[in-house]
């Protein structure tokens, strides 16, 4: 589903946040994104957001070049993806309902369709009882359901979530995690931009970790490894 | 066809269409929603939109205040078309009986409101008292050189400029006419006064309306600068750049309807104010002159003309600012 070839990302400052990155995600996988700070972590989601450009490679993501995509059909190809954010950009003006009914409306459903969705996502999250209120009277943990809410109310192909247990304790952190998960076993690829390594340990996911704009460990390249080395050598005995 | 199309999509592939098709109801209810929320956001903010809508107003009634101000001068200057007057001098042989015949059949015609037949006598006569010669007959040897007159009064509406030519040139065809005198000086230098009058409207309307789609662009820019995370939002959803116009051009949209109608509120209050002044000085002059405040057909042409410009401008700002964001780099 994800594919970077050879991904070279450097700002008109001259930062290079990813350097040659190869890396590929299977449909429906969940996957890990690790790194500190400044790694390039959240590098690697807004390209696949389409909110930048990589300056070198190639991303292909749905079976789309990203780099050739045309104007007109970035939105198109955005109603593919879910994208959680660790400050949950809610619309402060807007009721949790309309919230979290804004990846339908801006395609299009009948207000019917929209009801229903966004009804089952709040039921998901546990804040069915919470739509007609607005945003700020929420604590930061109901925030972020909802974040998570809308980001998986048009049933995207790919879940994108950058730092969404940044501001949460640890058994909120546990629910939130719980919740993509859910989404996964429904057949939704997730990726997880996260600081913290020992939640991202914590699941038996594929973990890729990044150091200064580079991938230097990938949970799933040793897997791999492993299994292929346990069939050579399962050949080797025969 | 679908289905041959699923069955050729290999799993993880993204189909880049409108998957929900084009759904009126949906389209309309987005519309209906985007009205009513940009309406309110208005409403929301009394201060800054009463002064937006007042900066508009005033630039819009300006030339519907010029118009209503032509449109008075027209109506004033068309009492001066009752004497556009024509004067056709016959063949001196003709008789008097033959003179009122003419003069009968050129009542007849469309154009021609009234004909007045100036015998040779009367025309001696008004001589004789206009000198004050009193043996004028004796100086012409007891002969009346002079020919009989008809005097055509053409009708308002035919008193421009093409149909009194038009007018002159029938009644000069007749074999029975010499010669007709139409004096166009007047005729060319009232048409002249009211097409400058005419094109001042149309260029200060031209720049206003300019003044005015940069307010109202402004306006809307700075509403989308508030906005912007909002945007950004939105389009990180899937949003298109058209639902994203949306309620920025209804914005627009009412700041320009509303404009118009306090720039119609304004024209009429003017209207209100001079008329009576202007009642006093036609009364003076003995005219039947009225004043003639901003007409419903051209009020509800104000109206329009400014929620028109509202959208141009709304158009133009958040085209722009989208242009400038649409496309990652």
């Amino acid at each position: 589903m994800i594919r970077f070839h050879n991904v070279t990302m450097r700002y008109p400052a001259g930062q290079e946040a990813l350097r040659s990155v190869n890396l590929r995600v299977p449909p429906g996988q969940m996957m890990f994104i690790t790194g500190h700070s400044g790694a390039g972590k959240s590098t690697m989601l807004r390209l696949i957001t389409l909110i930048e450009r990589c300056t070198h490679g190639r991303v292909v993501v749905g079976g789309h070049n990203l780099s050739r995509m045309r104007a007109r059909h970035i939105a198109l190809y955005r109603r593919h993806l879910g994208v959680v954010f660790q400050d949950h950009r809610l619309l402060a003006q807007r009721t949790v309902f309309d919230n979290v009914a804004l990846p339908l409306v801006a395609a299009g459903y009948r207000h019917g369709e929209v009801r229903r969705r966004v009804r089952a996502a709040l039921d998901l999250v546990g804040l069915l009882d919470k739509e007609r209120q607005q945003p700020r009277v929420l604590s930061s943990g109901e925030q972020q359901r909802v974040g998570i809410a809308r980001a998986v109310v048009h049933r995207p192909s790919l879940l994108l979530a950058d730092e969404p247990t940044g501001n949460l304790d640890p058994r909120l952190s546990r629910y939130i995690m719980a919740l993509f998960e859910r989404f996964n076993q429904i057949g939704g690829g997730v990726v997880i931009a996260t600081h913290d390594l020992d939640l991202a340990r914590s699941m038996s996911h594929r973990i890729v970790t990044l150091r200064e704009g580079a991938i230097v460990d990938d949970t799933g390249d040793r897997r791999r490894h492993r299994e292929t080395g346990v069939r050579t050598s399962s050949r080797e005995r025969r | 066809m679908k289905a041959s199309k699923r069955s050729h999509q290999r799993k993880g592939e993204f189909v880049l269409s409108h998957g929900t098709g084009f759904n009126p109801t949906a389209w309309l209810s987005g519309h209906a929603q985007s009205a009513v929320s940009s309406f309110g956001r208005l409403i929301r903010r009394p201060v800054a939109t009463v002064v937006t809508v007042l900066a508009i107003a005033v630039a819009l009634s300006l030339p519907f205040a010029l118009y209503v101000i032509l449109n008075n001068a027209q109506q004033a200057v068309g009492g001066l078309d009752r004497s556009a007057q024509l004067t056709a001098f016959l063949r001196p042989d003709l008789g008097e009986t033959q003179t009122r015949a003419i003069a009968s059949a050129i009542r007849d015609w469309d154009a021609v409101r009234h004909v007045r037949v100036v015998t040779r006598a009367e025309a001696l006569s008004e001589y004789q008292q206009m000198t004050g010669f009193d043996d004028v007959r004796n100086i012409f040897e007891g002969q009346n050189p002079l020919p009989d007159l008809i005097v055509v009064t053409a009708r308002d509406d035919h008193s421009n400029r093409a149909d009194l030519v038009a007018l002159r040139n029938r009644i000069s065809a007749r074999a029975e006419v010499d010669a007709v005198e139409l004096d166009l000086a007047w005729v060319d230098k009232l048409a002249a006064i009211l097409e400058t009058l005419s094109r001042i409207v149309e260029v200060l309307f031209a720049m206003l309306a300019l003044g005015i789609l940069l307010i109202v662009g402004n306006t809307i820019r700075l509403n989308i600068e508030s906005r912007r995370e909002e945007i950004g939002i939105v389009r990180l959803f899937g949003a298109t750049d058209a639902f994203i116009r949306r309620p920025f051009l209804y914005s627009g949209l009412w700041h320009g309807l509303s404009a118009g109608a306090v720039a119609c509120a304004l024209v009429a209050g003017a209207t209100r104010l001079v008329a009576g002044p202007v009642e006093r000085l036609v009364a003076l002059y003995a005219s039947d002159f009225e004043l003639i405040g901003l007409q419903p057909w051209s009020a509800a042409l104000a109206v329009a003309a400014g929620g028109i410009l509202g959208l141009a401008g709304a158009w133009i700002a958040v085209t722009r600012v989208l242009a400038q964001e649409s496309t990652p780099q």
